[in-house]
């Protein structure tokens, strides 16, 4: 019988910060803290996973993540997701790693769905400066995995295995957590699911 | 391709039925319930890369905290179990001691690696036995992994073998357990960053 540890390096490897959160349950795991307004409840769905729906407040938007516990590097670091928005019109939907989380503009790696624009994008973003980097893909409704890296010099998207995106400006610098946002523009609500979450160091 | 179960990949195969088995990270912005944490201090995530939970102990000497399962389920057994951990302290007059005992009065029937800044390296703990590793004592961040059998108790640091023994071994049933303790009149602090515990 193998250790969970010795899955993923040797016993002569160190373990760096590492998690993974399969959104399976009746509840949102305790790691998370929710934040801003609308619901964020279990779906109860097959590959349901956890859903946010935001209130129906203009331009309001509602999240989960570790309340700024930052356990990841801004020079190396994995972000996973597997996330999905449901709407067609007048959304946001966001998934990364992010320094804080009581500004909506601030240092951040992240995978945006943006309806005011044509494409799924990577925006970096050092102390609200932001570098956008849109990808061959356009804004759908479907379940997307979606993986960051933060390197030193750059930041890797890949959307469901092909590689989507890279930014080398306006990198991150400081610790992060990881963050699963969904907002709208209007006065509707509007949905997004996360399934799956994994962050590490490396 | 078939996805394949994390049961099956720590298991070999679905046809030996696995056993107890608890991990954590340490991440978030909470200590998971399954721990219970107490003493005399306190304990918080830790807002840093790589930060995982920290404990910060009273300030009156030999005042500990610590994090287990409350006494209250022992899942591990005395005669086949297994423990890895990735932890430290960070205070150079202080200790910690972690990976299975029967109760938190720490005072017997436990199995555990300590780093003890009164001694000169760190050891292997079973019940009243100490067995010396060749590592001295410090405040760097190391994996531990401790293999309790029927009849002999070993101590992996950092991926080698380092200390056995075969007396006082427990007698009861076990839980994982992370402890910090002060050595002066300062608190100190420890951080635990991994802790996994299973039976075989």
């Amino acid at each position: 019988m193998r250790s969970y540890y010795e899955l993923h390096q040797p016993l002569s490897n160190l373990r760096l910060a590492h998690f993974w959160d399969y959104f399976s349950g009746d509840a949102l795991h305790s790691r998370w803290a929710e934040g801003g307004t609308g619901t964020k409840a279990m779906n109860d769905a097959v590959n349901g996973g956890l859903s946010i729906t935001t209130s129906s407040s203009t331009n309001s938007s509602g999240f989960i993540a570790f309340n700024d516990i930052r356990h990841y590097a801004h020079d190396g670091s994995v972000i996973i997701g597997l996330v999905q928005n449901i709407d067609t019109a007048s959304y946001w939907h966001h998934f990364g790693l992010t320094e804080q989380i009581a500004s909506v503009a601030n240092t951040r790696a992240i995978y945006v769905q943006d309806s005011t624009n044509s494409f799924i994008e990577l925006n970096t973003s050092l102390n609200a400066s932001t570098t956008v980097v849109a990808t061959s893909l356009s804004l759908d409704q479907a379940l997307h995995s979606v993986k960051i890296e933060l390197k030193p010099s750059s930041c890797i998207m890949h959307v469901d295995g092909a590689l989507e995106a890279v930014g080398t400006a306006n990198l991150p610098d400081v610790k992060l957590q990881p963050k699963f946002r969904q907002g709208t523009r209007t006065t509707a609500s509007k949905q997004g699911n996360i399934l799956y979450a994994e962050a590490y160091n490396v | 391709m078939v996805q394949q179960s994390l049961l099956e990949k720590l298991n070999g195969t679905l046809g030996t039925v696995a056993k107890s088995r608890c991990v954590d990270n340490f991440s978030g912005d909470s200590l998971d319930e399954m721990w219970t944490a107490g003493g005399t201090g306190s304990g918080a995530m830790n807002d840093a890369v790589n930060g995982g939970y920290r404990i910060t102990t009273g300030a009156s000497t030999n005042d500990f905290y610590h994090i287990s399962f409350n006494n209250s389920s022992r899942h591990y057994s005395n005669t086949g179990s297994v423990f890895v951990l990735t932890c430290n302290r960070n205070t150079t007059l202080a200790r910690y001691f972690a990976g299975l005992a029967n109760n938190t009065s720490f005072t017997s029937n436990f199995f555990l690696v300590d780093n003890d800044n009164t001694n000169s390296f760190y050891r292997l703990k079973v019940g009243a036995s100490n067995v010396d590793t060749s590592i001295a004592v410090d405040t760097t961040v190391r994996t531990s992994m401790g293999i309790l059998k029927s009849a002999s108790a070993s101590l992996s640091i950092d991926g080698s073998l380092e200390a056995i023994s075969t007396s006082n071994l427990p007698s009861n049933q076990l839980q994982p357990s992370y402890v910090v303790q002060t050595k002066t009149t300062a608190a100190a602090t420890g951080d635990i960053t991994f802790m996994e515990a299973y039976n075989i």
